[in-house]
């Protein structure tokens, strides 16, 4: 099954040595904690196993990951992870089965340890031979310093989370001093249209970067705030235009020479189908291409160019990664549809400017009968919510009624107000506002309910909706 | 009436909602029939001579370098002194506020020269102090009926004022200007440095209004009486991060 790239790059680095008795013995805790956790049903065990196992053998990660004979793929930024690494599982399937994956929203490093607790034997042998991981900006450098993975996508750097993460600077820094200690052989898989990422690749003949060309799907004037304004290279001011989601664009710098790479994956006509479906035209190194994904907006399309560009190294079969994008279920969250007696529900994560921006200009145009919008204040979430302020909420889309919930829905209602929202509904609770939100019927119409929400407070509407206490979805 | 508004760096100073003030004021002064005039001032421009209220916000740490010189290195941060100095309202938060003051000393180096509009410094801090910020208002001051401020603060700088009773006010909850000594923020003549982003003024609109209040002040030279607006949703938000 083996081509041979990864032939090439397994006579390098493969490697198996034996398992130590210490990385048994955390696997094992590791194991009986998961079993634990998942029998007094607190979670599916994505976090603590992982996290004993680090505790009890710091060279967990370094030994699990060593087993993997095609090594793996890793893959960050702080907007599209999932829905990026949801592609390329989609596109690898058929030749790649045995593949080790993070569990969605655990990507940090207890979560590559909890996926490898996970697909373990109790003798040590993990039964999968390629690793697939998406990891929090803030924690790739530090996987990158355990286990240089084949394959490095990067897709975006935005401002998120800044009482977590710090500055966006700060992270591109980490970033360009972990990637410049990767082997050679690392291929890495770069944005073309963000300054921050296309400026990593500088000296690296093994870049494949990937963009946006066709300048009609562009705006003239940037959607949300700048986070980069000046050359990552020099620091003289960068000329930017044809703005795509936040700073994602065409840009040259005025001082050196540093500008846009040409993509080597390249959109060259985008065509999207309502809130159903886009047609991108692609152009992958020099080959023309048309596919279709069921997933609306571009920052779709971008996961979709890194796919490509996944694909293209790996040398997979064309027609079986046209016909995985095409039949691609819409990832947990992400533009993701769910049904309740009849009534059709949208639930998009929302958590940081840039990737809200981007939803708001997907959905603009579009028509709602309930708008429902979550904002939680949780670690996961990111405490500061000051972002909401640095979000262009001001082009909501229309909606017959706009409620607001979660931790800090108040700050939400203000921030509606100030966009000049009139009739803001605020419900403290998650679950009653669901349910205000399915019961509102016009005319003959069964409601619609799109709903916007940060991430833990998506995950809790999630449970409402599709968990066992459905049945008590009702006014 | 009309108001004349000065955002200063906003097109790199502007990390953590800090535009939320700009929105706020925009607002309250549209709800009131008052019209605002939004300039904006960035590196290389000048600064304009007829502004009744200046915002400055805060930004990474490349871009507070940049701007330090900007106004350090031309005679900007002296005509801004001067126009506060003749009452001009001013807000700075986080890095505006550590730029117009004395110095910021990093860990290593040189002192890097700040405006001196404001008689404190600023340290290096290995600690990053980030959460929800209470703050009581100087009663000196504010003689509103909500005494308190709310933000969110997000700082390892370590700010020292000269004199404590410049202070905008007292840590209630949070760690304010330097963690230590209790002050939050600084207030000199109608400027206010502090570190508490948020957005602080959509939350806080006893304070946006004493700002709208000082502003229209400065360009009708008397005193002038804010209509009253429907602050529910405002005071429900501040309520939520802790206020009284």
């Amino acid at each position: 099954m083996l081509n041979t790239f990864w032939q090439r790059w397994s006579e390098t680095r493969y490697n198996t040595k034996v398992t130590t008795l210490r990385f048994l013995l955390a696997l094992w805790i590791g194991k009986s904690a998961r079993l634990f956790v998942r029998l007094i049903g607190q979670g599916s065990g994505t976090a603590l196993p992982g996290l004993l196992a680090l505790n009890i053998d710091p060279t967990f990660l370094h030994t699990g990951l060593k087993q993997l004979k095609d090594d793996c793929i890793v893959i960050s930024g702080t907007n599209g992870k999932t829905t990026t690494a949801q592609m390329v599982r989609a596109v690898m399937k058929p030749p790649h089965q045995s593949l080790l994956m993070n569990k969605e929203g655990s990507n940090l490093l207890r979560g590559i340890a909890s996926s490898i607790i996970e697909h373990s034997r109790l003798d040590g042998h993990i039964q999968a031979s390629l690793g697939l991981f998406e990891l929090d900006e803030a924690t790739l450098p530090l996987l990158l310093d355990i286990q240089p993975p084949r394959i490095l996508v990067l897709l975006n750097l935005f401002r998120d989370q800044l009482d977590r993460y710090g500055e966006v600077d700060l992270i591109r820094k980490k970033w360009a001093d972990a990637i410049k200690k990767l082997p050679t052989e690392t291929r890495l898989v770069l944005n073309a249209d963000d300054p921050l990422v296309a400026s990593l690749g500088k000296g690296w003949s093994n870049v494949v970067f990937f963009g946006i060309d066709d300048v009609s799907a562009a705006s003239e004037k940037p959607a949300s705030h700048l986070d980069v304004r000046a050359c990552p290279s020099c620091g003289g001011k960068l000329a930017m235009r044809n703005f795509f989601a936040s700073h994602l664009c065409h840009y040259q710098c005025q001082k050196c020479s540093f500008h846009r790479p040409k993509p080597d994956i390249a959109a060259i006509h985008i065509i999207s189908n309502g809130l159903e479906e886009t047609d991108i035209g692609v152009v992958i190194h020099g080959k023309r291409q048309r596919l279709t994904i069921p997933i609306p907006g571009l920052p779709a399309v971008y996961s979709t160019l890194a796919t490509c560009a996944v694909a293209h190294i790996l040398e997979l079969d064309k027609t079986v990664v046209l016909d995985a994008l095409r039949a691609l279920p819409r990832p947990f969250g992400r533009w993701e549809r769910i049904e309740i007696n009849g009534q059709k529900i949208l639930l998009i994560l929302i958590k940081n400017p840039a990737g809200a921006s981007a939803v708001l200009d997907t959905l603009a145009g579009t028509k709602h009968n309930t708008l429902l919008l979550a904002l939680n204040d949780n670690l996961a979430d990111g405490t500061d919510v000051s972002w909401i302020w640095d979000t262009p909420f001001e082009k909501l889309p229309g909606a017959k009624r706009v409620i607001v919930t979660g931790t800090r829905a108040n700050d939400l209602a203000l921030r509606f107000k100030y966009a000049e929202r009139k009739t803001i509904e605020v419900v403290s609770s998650l679950k009653q506002a669901i349910i205000r939100g399915l019961h509102v019927k016009h005319g003959s119409d069964t409601g619609s309910l799109t709903i916007l929400a940060t991430y833990t407070a998506m995950l809790a509407i999630r449970k409402i909706l599709t968990g066992s206490h459905l049945g008590g979805v009702q006014e | 009436m009309t108001l004349q508004l000065c955002h200063l760096y906003g097109d790199i100073m502007n990390t953590y909602g800090d535009d939320g003030n700009i929105i706020a004021i925009q607002k309250r002064c549209a709800w009131r029939g008052i019209d605002v005039e939004l300039m904006r001032s960035n590196i290389g421009d000048s600064i304009p001579s007829d502004v009744d209220l200046f915002f400055f916000g805060g930004g990474q740490d490349k871009a507070q370098e940049a701007v330090g010189r900007d106004l350090v290195e031309t005679n900007k941060g002296a005509q801004l002194k001067k126009q506060v100095d003749d009452g001009t309202p001013l807000l700075s938060i986080c890095g505006g506020y550590q730029l117009l003051a004395e110095y910021y000393q990093p860990f290593e180096g040189q002192k890097i020269p700040g405006v001196g509009l404001f008689p404190a410094y600023t340290e290096a801090g290995q600690r990053r102090m980030i959460g929800n910020v209470v703050v009581q208002l100087r009663p000196d001051v504010f003689d509103n009926i909500h005494s308190t401020i709310v933000g969110f603060e997000n700082h390892s700088g370590r700010t020292f004022l000269r004199n404590l009773d410049d202070r905008l006010g007292t840590v209630v909850s949070g760690n304010g200007n330097n963690g230590g000594d209790s002050t939050e923020g600084i207030m000199v003549k109608h400027a206010i440095g502090c570190y508490l982003h948020g957005s602080l003024l959509p939350k806080n609109p006893h304070l946006a209004d004493w700002l709208i209040g000082k502003a229209l002040e400065h360009r009708y030279r008397k005193k002038i009486d804010l209509s009253p607006l429907d602050d529910t949703l405002e005071w429900r938000a501040h309520s939520a991060a802790g206020g009284t």
